[in-house]
């Protein structure tokens, strides 16, 4: 039988590949991505040495410059009410006051131009949203309006303190996913999420002196506290063959675990203080407790990612939680670890426990936190730990 | 020769088909709990959909009442089966009872109009002392009123090219069912928890088309109802049979 006209065009394909010696560019394409990441991953550890000083200002000011001109922007979603834009800076300042109130930090707002002090090192952080760069944007007519609101957070004229400046835009999406919120709620939120980025991205978090993970490392967080119990499952092949109800995103697998009831254990603040630190550091630290999360899982396409958070507690004084009750049966749960203490007497914390060590390499909390467009600023709020209960009915897997 | 290439190509479709058919996904339950369960032996559970759409439906083509016996009476007994299903082989014993026979025995007085078959107004009936004595006395021990949604959209043109000079052309669809499951525990008069579940796929047909010669339509469904029923009833029975606490 004659070849179909498919496999002639496929043939044709093949020889004009062949030709052009596509292979060849393909292999010193796929070299140069390899040595992009390569070249990334060095710039993660020097990135990360911004975060490893101790740093303890004496006071923390924050200057807003909201442009008058933002005010007059209103944006219409498909269900909502017209988004007011006079709220930004009421809106971020109570959610700055709040978070950093909740973190042990005493901060004030000031105006733009007040003079340093001698002698007294101030974290100033200026924090401007200028109207000419807000932009919105209809996704389809009548589906809402997205829109994105660019802050700039700068503190290079601060008193001594850490200098460091970025811009963030802040999304206000009023389209599908937002259709069952107000404007003001979806504003509150979007700028709540972005405070608690600014807080911790200029003052409280800390990372150890830590080190590229070498390939095959069992590492999951590798800059934070490391899961114990559940333990974590991760790999490229595992999350691929898991099924999409069995794995989370970015090489990311669900752990199965034999009880509804697991006491959750992991690694403590002296574990990283001692494993990647000089010993000497320690002594200045103090008031250690840690922060815990457990949330629901939801699907979204590719995996499983967190969903809404079922339980919080704070201040735990030991690396370990035993929940007040059994968890449902059946179900998929993501968690995730903080340790927040005193450094030099500053309050600091370290970066949420989540799946660092991803396939393809590291992921940068901090990258994300700042805005950065780069491939490997992946939100770390998707990966944290998972793991998923037995069935209460005595079905083997479930069911599935 | 020419007949076992259309064979072959007709069961190549097929194969298709069956593919996407089984594209349709049963995500996962969502659980909101407000009070334990921890279902006890010799137990029943008594799941009635409430689907009263339908009602208006019936009324102009029939003229009679919308009583769940005659409108909903096969998809609750589907419904129930998806549950039955799920505790076979679990160490209690537990009845499930369909909601048209559920309803006749003992909401009929109460909501003889199937348009007030509501989940507010039947909660505020499952409240009422005197049902629930009778509906402990019948050791009926949870309710389960399931919403269900279905909605057919995108609906398109598809055209696909095969291989050996086969296409085809057809028409498709995407299907979403949406369910609601809430649980009212009879002991403790409360609402236990609300489950919910979303459940997307394709349905629609394909005329498979050889060069120029066209072969039988082939319908497919990705059964989205169906796995959507099978996924709720195993989380339903997994959520009565656990010992799970609110935890906040």
């Amino acid at each position: 039988m004659a070849a179909g006209p498919l496999a002639s065009y496929n043939g044709a394909l093949t020889a004009v590949f062949l030709r052009r010696g596509c292979c060849t560019t393909g292999v010193v394409g796929i070299l140069l991505l390899w040595l992009s990441v390569a070249a990334s991953a060095a710039d993660l550890v020097a990135e990360s040495r911004r975060y490893q000083q101790a740093w303890s200002p004496d006071k923390v000011e924050f200057v807003l410059a909201i442009d008058p001109a933002v005010t007059h922007v209103k944006a219409a979603g498909a269900r909502s009410a017209d988004l007011d834009l006079a709220t930004v800076a009421a809106a971020i300042r109570d959610s700055l006051s709040t978070y950093a109130s909740a973190v042990g930090l005493p901060i004030s707002f000031i105006h733009s131009g007040a003079p340093c002090v001698d002698g007294i090192v101030t974290a100033r952080i200026v924090i401007t949203a200028p109207a000419s760069e807000l932009g919105a944007m209809e996704r389809k007519p009548g589906a809402g309006t997205s829109v994105m609101l660019p802050i700039n957070v700068r503190s290079a004229d601060d008193c001594g303190y850490r200098r460091d400046a970025y811009t963030k835009a802040v999304a206000l999406d009023l389209s599908d996913g937002a259709r069952y919120e107000t404007g003001e709620v979806v504003l509150a939120q979007a700028i709540a999420a972005f405070s608690r980025d600014l807080v911790d991205e200029v003052l409280l978090v800390w990372h150890p002196d830590w080190r590229l993970p070498e390939p095959g490392s069992r590492a999951f967080a590798v800059f934070s506290v490391e899961p114990l119990n559940p333990s974590a499952t991760m790999g490229f092949l595992k999350g691929l063959f898991s099924g999409s109800s069995r794995r989370g995103l970015n090489g990311l697998a669900v752990t199965r675990i034999e009880t509804a009831e697991p006491e959750f254990r992991w690694s403590s603040l002296d574990d990283l203080f001692s494993a990647q630190r000089p010993s000497d550091s320690g002594q200045r630290i103090s008031d250690v407790t840690y922060d815990f999360r457990l949330y629901t899982a939801r699907e979204m396409g590719l995996g499983l990612i967190p969903g809404t958070l079922l339980l919080e507690r704070t201040r735990l004084v030991h690396p370990a939680l035993q929940l007040p009750a059994p968890l449902e049966a059946c179900q998929t749960y993501f968690w995730t670890v903080r340790a927040r203490f005193r450094l030099a007497g500053f309050p600091r914390a370290t970066e949420w426990m989540s799946l660092h060590n991803a396939s393809g390499g590291v992921v940068a909390p901090w990258r994300f936190r700042r805005g950065e467009s780069v491939w490997n600023a992946w939100n770390p709020a998707l990966t944290y730990a998972a793991f998923a209960t037995p069935s209460a009915t005595g079905r083997k897997d479930c069911g599935r | 020769m020419r007949c076992r290439r259309l064979h072959s190509w007709a069961v190549l479709l097929a194969s298709a088909a069956l593919l996407i058919a089984g594209c349709a996904t049963a995500p996962p339950v969502s659980i909101t709990r407000t009070a334990p369960t921890g279902i006890q032996d010799d137990s029943k559970v008594a799941v009635m959909l409430l689907f009263h759409e339908r009602c208006a439906e019936h009324r102009e083509r029939t003229g009679d009442n919308c009583a769940p016996s005659t409108v909903t009476g096969r998809m609750n007994d589907e419904v129930a089966t998806c549950l039955r299903n799920a505790l076979q082989g679990a160490p209690r014993r537990v009845d499930v009872i369909p909601g048209h026979q559920f309803h006749t025995q003992f909401l009929t007085r109460y909501q003889a109009d199937y348009e007030t078959l509501s989940a507010h107004s039947t909660l505020a009936l499952l409240a009422r002392h005197d049902l629930r004595g009778e509906l402990l006395q019948a050791r009926i021990g949870f309710v389960v009123l399931l919403h269900i949604e279905t909605r057919e959209h995108d609906r398109r043109t598809s055209f696909d090219v095969g291989e050996k000079g086969g296409w085809g052309v057809g028409r498709r669809s995407k299907r979403t069912t949406h369910i609601v499951a809430t649980v009212w525990s009879t002991e403790q008069s409360v609402e236990a928890g609300v489950l919910t579940q979303r459940g997307e796929g394709l349905s629609g047909w394909v005329v498979p088309v050889l060069l120029v010669i066209p072969l039988p339509p082939i319908p497919y469904s990705s059964g989205t109802e169906s796995k959507a029923c099978r996924a709720m009833g195993n989380a339903l029975a997994e959520f009565l049979y656990s010992d799970a606490k609110p935890l906040r």
